[in-house]
């Protein structure tokens, strides 16, 4: 059994990753987010990075010495209207608040959060599934490339994961790098049967003829991959 | 440039539920710190967002620049160090000084071994 410190998914080591994205550096984000009077959202869907990212930035602006607060809210984590009040109260000018999932407030409750900070010149950095909140900061769109890219960061010993299992876990997972990756954390160490029971999976989950498909996809697979060689590396 | 460093007595890193530990805090500071605090913490690994506790805390007063401390606590009963399938359980004594940290990982065990779930052969 692999200890839960030592799985290469957990959640420690994905956290030490940092900020992965494609084209633009934390820095280059940070350098926006000041152009925005630090008053912006990261948009995306579910598992697609906004929370790191969020947490990402704050440790940067943190280390260059502003003041920074944080608040989570999310469906499971309902947030007494008097903690977010007295948080938003006590920020002073000059500081900014990190709030994720602030889209989980009603808008009658976000609009004079915003008021409120804008007023005493405090940032305001939120994430949201949604534009429209505050302008939009970074719009993330999850690929399997982003996966991959997170993938290759990780210290998996002898990382044998194709790029078309990769493919297979993301659309399975409906495009959450988040579930992914715990699908991928319960499945370490890798094994015929994790792989098998993924592929299970898919085969209840996909459509009748989706099937036959992937059938041809993997002999067609096969078909291409030197002889002697498992095409399948898992 | 600063450096802040904790060195455990003995170099000991394994201990028993209820057994002293001790060591000694430095670091090197470029001006005088705010605020320098030693801590004996826990904190979990694995799946999921990360759990933390404080099991001791010993702030020092008057930090200088360049400066060093004791610190000597008795390790609560437990929890054990233990690690399973999903999470870990890790202790650790941990140095802040003016938001810069340094942690060493000990192990706290009555068999001086992490306690392995799901695993009948220990660690």
């Amino acid at each position: 059994m692999i200890r839960a410190k030592d799985n290469p998914f957990a959640i420690h080591r994905l956290e030490a990753l940092g900020f992965l994205a494609d084209g633009e550096s934390l820095e280059q984000i940070a350098d926006r987010l000041e152009q925005l009077n630090y008053t912006a959202a990261i948009v995306g869907p579910h598992g697609s990075g906004k929370t790191t990212l969020l947490r990402n930035l704050q440790k940067h602006f943190s280390q260059k010495g502003f003041q920074t607060e944080s608040l989570f809210l999310n469906l499971d984590t309902k947030l007494p209207w008097s903690t977010i009040k007295e948080c938003v109260d006590a920020m002073e000018v000059g500081s900014v608040l990190f709030f994720d999932g602030a889209c989980h407030l009603p808008f009658w409750r976000f609009k004079p959060i915003k008021r409120k900070l804008y007023k005493h010149r405090i940032g305001l950095v939120i994430t949201s599934h949604q534009e429209g909140l505050l302008p939009t900061l970074v719009l993330h769109r999850p690929s399997p490339k982003l996966l991959k890219r997170i993938i290759n960061a990780l210290p998996i010993p002898d990382n044998k994961l194709a790029d078309a299992d990769l493919e297979n876990l993301f659309h399975k997972n409906h495009g959450n790098i988040r579930d992914c990756l715990w699908q991928l954390y319960d499945e370490y160490p890798f094994t015929e049967n994790a792989v098998r029971r993924r592929e299970d999976g898919e085969r209840n989950s996909q459509p009748a003829g989706a099937g036959r498909r992937r059938f041809r996809r993997r002999r067609d697979r096969h078909r291409e991959s030197p002889a002697g060689q498992n095409p399948c590396p898992l | 440039m600063s450096s802040i460093r904790i060195e455990l007595d003995q170099n000991q890193t394994t201990y028993q539920p209820g057994q002293e530990i001790s060591g000694t805090v430095s670091w090197q500071h470029d001006r005088v710190p705010k605020n320098a605090c030693v801590r004996l913490i826990w904190y979990t690994q694995g799946k999921g967002t990360e759990d933390a506790g404080i099991a001791e805390k010993f702030v020092l007063d008057l930090p200088q620049p360049t400066d060093q401390r004791r610190f000597e606590w008795t390790l609560p009963a437990g929890p054990y160090s233990f690690s399973g399938r999903l999470i870990s359980l890790i202790w650790a004594v941990e140095l802040e000084v003016d938001k810069k940290f340094s942690r060493t990982d000990i192990l706290v065990a009555p068999d001086g071994q992490e306690i392995v779930l799901g695993s009948s052969g220990g660690s």
